[in-house]
């Protein structure tokens, strides 16, 4: 029954503002910026030469064919620009630097096409703690009072998230403007592709930076704007203080064994696929039949809990 | 008398031996040569009818549109009966080497879903490779259709003569091959029935191959015969102790990206990737990298399935892990940081039930009915 309504993985993540039509509805969307991407550290031209330099068995400055392994050998006949049969550094680092700049097999994090991590997103962190627990299987008595400590649990850390976002905004923006940005922050929408089996997930929502740039926030205001949605995110991922609470309330109805196994999955960080540029793939349900047909759905209501004015 | 009979049938049997060994040098020189070959001494047993290679009772999580789209067989060669029987005779002919000593199925052994059991394999003159010989399970559904762990081959077709004339693996040249196998009585027959005459041609031999590959099809392990009785892949499976459940739900959560990608049916990964195997960039094995000289290639390496993996030990590109424990770990701890590394590898920190709960599950891939099938075994006797 749960799981035919959570959605195991949400989170998208896009080069640029796209839209989906389905069911005459514009579905908008988000896009983040994912800080990981920026510093990631790549091999370059000079890792490639001295790859290839350290078949240089009989250290002549050059590589001969007899050097390479069998598999590289058509190397010398695309880089031989010399024509005296061998390769020099710097014929090899021309060919390193002649190749594309993103390797077609290349999947970089938050880039079209590659990884995020779902909690890199805007929402709840509800499917993956409940998703925690349901992995350890165990027994339907222990597992309805296990869950119900999480229910709440999540609950309480989505309410307290989103309060302290409204509480933040509330300093920077207009009653008017409050009361939009709370229906546009909150106002969700899942999109169920079910082109195939098992049905892909998409959540649209809001993207929250994007949002705060719409009231004409003076810049010193809208970087506070974009610092309280950076807390709002964090806060939506229980910390190690969370964590900790969580496992203890946790003792006397876990084993042992089984809170070592539930703290180990809750501090691991899932991983999504990003979509190529437009609504994309970010997740799936394994309830095919729940979801069949293309349709927009609400999220489940206790996602994100929006506190009351 | 019987004395002189039995002595002379002893000096005959003699003489037979050591014939057979110098034939078997003969053929290599005559090969060499560029001169034809008598037909092998082996005996090749096909059944009446050929084994049915070309239809496949695949159960329905493999015939989604998802499942379906990662088969690569071209339109041009589709697997047929006869194709993929020649194959399998080609494919443990021994005659596709240099010397008459190894075939395809020397290094991809079927009870070890056709990989190697060596970490390394030996070529036709004793020569080591310096990688693994990978698992051919299921290579009909790698979608990219590229092979090798470097992914340098660009299809079966154009793959499956490379090792033959490779001169440190097979070492056969291969414009000697179509003779060779003209003057196999056998094999004239064999071309006819599976592309209408009797033409023998690299080609041929290189699509034969390549029918008889896609045909190993891997579909009916504990795993599948469980997928078929739910909805969906992330229900308990009735068949599957409450451990397999358990590693199933952590294989689809925490592996599922990369191994399970949009679909339930094949277990690859799309693209080669870094899996922080080796910090070092210059040193080790740089896979992908190697023939592209893409420095984003550094280190990348293709996966092949991990349907039966539990017999295709060992395991990554150069069998640095002989058990299945080992390469949990290494997923387990988030692997080295070399700057290719794959961002999807991440430390997971499994405990120790549930490293034992995901090796539970890897093992309900196996599918005994594949690695013993006759219809894939060596015909040569």
């Amino acid at each position: 029954m749960r799981r035919g309504l959570v959605l195991l993985v949400t989170v998208i993540c896009c080069a640029t503002t796209a839209s989906a039509q389905n069911s005459g509805a514009q579905i908008q969307t988000f896009t983040f910026f994912n800080a990981a991407s920026a510093a990631v550290v790549r091999a370059n031209p000079d890792d490639v030469v001295a790859r290839m330099m350290s078949f240089d068995r009989d250290h002549d400055g050059v590589i001969s064919k007899s050097e390479l392994p069998e598999r590289m050998q058509p190397l010398l006949m695309r880089g031989d620009a010399g024509l005296d049969g061998t390769l020099n550094a710097a014929e090899i680092r021309t060919l390193a630097l002649g190749t594309p700049t993103v390797s077609a097999t290349e999947r970089g994090f938050g880039h079209p096409g590659g990884y995020t991590f779902v909690d890199q997103g805007e929402i709840s962190s509800r499917s993956h703690i409940e998703g925690a627990l349901a992995d350890l299987r165990l027994d339907e008595a222990t597992n309805d009072q296990a869950r119900a400590i999480v229910s709440a649990f999540i609950e309480a850390l989505d309410a307290d998230a989103s309060a302290d976002l409204l509480e933040d905004m509330g300093k920077l923006l207009t009653p008017e403007q409050l009361a939009d940005f709370r229906q546009k922050a909150f106002d969700r929408r899942a999109f169920v592709r079910s082109i195939q089996q098992p049905a892909q997930v998409i959540l649209i929502g809001g993207d929250l930076g994007r949002l705060v740039g719409i009231y004409g926030l003076a810049p010193e205001q809208l970087r506070e704007a974009h610092a309280a949605v950076d807390r709002f995110k964090e806060r939506l991922r229980p910390a190690d203080e969370d964590r900790s609470a969580l496992l203890k309330q946790m003792k006397g109805i876990l084993t042992t064994e089984e809170r070592d196994n539930f703290r180990a999955a809750l501090e691991r960080r899932p991983l999504v696929k990003a979509g190529p540029g437009g609504a994309q793939v970010v997740g799936r349900t394994f309830r095919g039949d729940v979801f069949v047909g293309s349709q927009i759905v609400p999220l489940p209501p206790a996602r994100v809990v929006v506190p009351a004015n | 008398m019987n004395v002189c009979v039995s002595a002379g049938l002893v000096l005959w049997a003699g003489f037979l031996v050591a014939l057979a060994g110098s034939d078997r040098e003969h053929t290599s020189k005559l090969k060499a040569q560029g001169a034809v070959v008598a037909s092998s001494a082996r005996t090749l047993r096909l059944p009446d009818s050929p084994y049915r290679y070309s239809v496949l009772n695949l159960p329905p999580h493999f015939l989604t549109s998802a499942a379906a789209r990662f088969d690569n067989t071209p339109a041009d060669n589709p697997v047929t009966d006869e194709g993929a029987t020649l194959g399998r005779v080609l494919f443990y002919d021994r005659r596709l080497s240099g010397n008459d000593t190894i075939s395809c199925g020397s290094c991809h052994v079927q009870s070890h879903g056709f990989a190697d059991p060596n970490r390394f394999s030996r070529g036709f003159q004793g020569g080591q490779t310096d990688r693994h010989g990978m698992s051919l399970v299921n290579v009909r559904f790698h979608p990219r259709a590229r092979f090798f762990w470097d992914e340098r081959g660009g299809n079966l077709e154009e793959m499956v003569l490379m090792p033959v004339e490779n001169h440190l693996e097979m070492g056969l040249d291969l414009a000697k091959l179509p003779s060779i196998l003209e003057h196999d009585a056998r094999y004239p027959g064999l071309f006819r029935k599976a592309f209408g005459d009797p033409s023998i041609t690299n080609e041929r031999i290189s699509r034969a191959l390549a029918q008889f590959l896609r045909s190993l099809v891997s579909y009916q392990s504990k795993y599948d015969d469980g997928r078929e009785t739910v909805s969906g892949v992330s229900d308990d499976f009735a068949n599957f102790t409450a451990q397999e459940n358990r590693g199933k739900a952590l294989f689809v959560r925490n592996c599922a990206l990369c191994h399970l990608p949009d679909q339930d049916a094949h277990f690859i990964m799309i693209e080669p990737v870094n899996t922080g195997l080796d910090e070092d960039t210059s040193h080790t094995d740089g896979g992908v990298g190697d023939i592209t000289l893409n420095p984003r290639d550094m280190g990348h390496f293709k996966s092949p399935s991990l349907r039966n993996v539990e017999v295709t030990t060992p395991y990554m590109h150069d069998g640095r892990f002989a058990t299945l424990e080992a390469v949990v770990d290494h997923y387990s701890s988030g692997g080295k940081n070399h700057p290719n590394k794959d961002v999807r590898i991440q430390p997971m920190h499994f405990t120790d039930s549930e490293k034992a709960a995901l090796i539970a599950f890897l093992k309900t891939l196996t599918d005994r009915k594949f690695l013993e099938d006759p219809k894939f075994s060596d015909p040569f006797e």
